[in-house]
């Protein structure tokens, strides 16, 4: 699925996408938690990877089976500033009213395993998500 | 980014109509609380009964509107669906507003808000 690098475009794609997840019989809570690591993981390309440029595009891969999902983002943006195995990043502390900074946390909280590499000038982003 | 506001006594109740508080919508949906609040009475709850996803944008504009409404007033949060309290949950945001269940029990839970 080609997923246009924009807010609208992401939004679209998680209707899509949880739409054909709730067509698989998966509880709400499972398909609720992909959304939301979808969507951060998405909302991260479009303000980061590509926060210079317009016109960029996201290739998604959701796989869905009996273990639960698999998420794949690729993308020809910025790279990160880590790879392999996403590092520990702890959610912000709630006292200081923080306005942003949730989305990492939120992708390790509540995913079995966040794996990120960078080839050939693409990001390349496999994310699992077990069936609760 | 629709917003319906209604004052009951000194508590000033704002429903979202939306279903989605995401990055699309955040940036108004804060602007709309700053005018829909400003000059209103102490106490301002906001209704997410209809709103059934919450992302880290959505949820920094929430935060924000706390902010915007100062040491002497206070934002409550009220119809937390599943989603949106897992999110509210996990960034142990919801450690910082009081939430009630349905909005009925909000308005109750005040003295002289009739």
């Amino acid at each position: 699925m080609r997923v246009a690098a924009t807010r609208q475009g992401v939004r679209r794609a998680l209707v899509r996408i949880v739409a054909e997840l709730r067509r698989t019989g998966v509880n709400e809570a499972h398909y609720g938690t992909v959304e939301i690591v979808l969507a951060e993981a998405m909302n991260n390309v479009v303000e980061h990877a590509y926060s210079d440029r317009t016109g960029g595009e996201i290739r998604l891969l959701v796989a869905h089976g009996p273990e639960g999902t698999l998420l794949q983002l690729r993308d020809r943006g910025a790279p990160l500033d880590w790879v392999g195995e996403q590092p520990y990043g702890r959610p912000p502390h709630p006292e200081t009213l923080p306005e942003g900074g949730f989305g990492w946390p939120l992708i390790r909280l509540l995913s079995e395993n966040c794996h990120y590499q960078r080839r050939n000038g693409e990001n390349c982003l496999s994310i699992t998500i077990s069936l609760s | 980014m629709q917003l319906t506001t209604r004052q009951i006594g000194n508590t000033l109740i704002i429903r979202v109509a939306e279903r989605r508080l995401d990055a699309v919508v955040s940036i108004r949906f804060k602007e709309q609380m700053r005018e829909a609040t400003a000059d209103g009475p102490p106490r301002v709850i906001l209704d997410l009964g209809n709103v059934t996803f919450l992302d880290s944008s959505g949820l920094g504009a929430v935060v924000g509107v706390h902010k915007l409404l100062g040491p002497a007033r206070r934002l409550e949060l009220a119809g937390i669906t599943p989603n949106v309290g897992k999110v509210l949950q996990l960034t142990r945001m919801d450690s910082i507003f009081t939430i009630h269940r349905h909005i009925a029990d909000a308005i109750c839970s005040h003295d002289g808000a009739a």
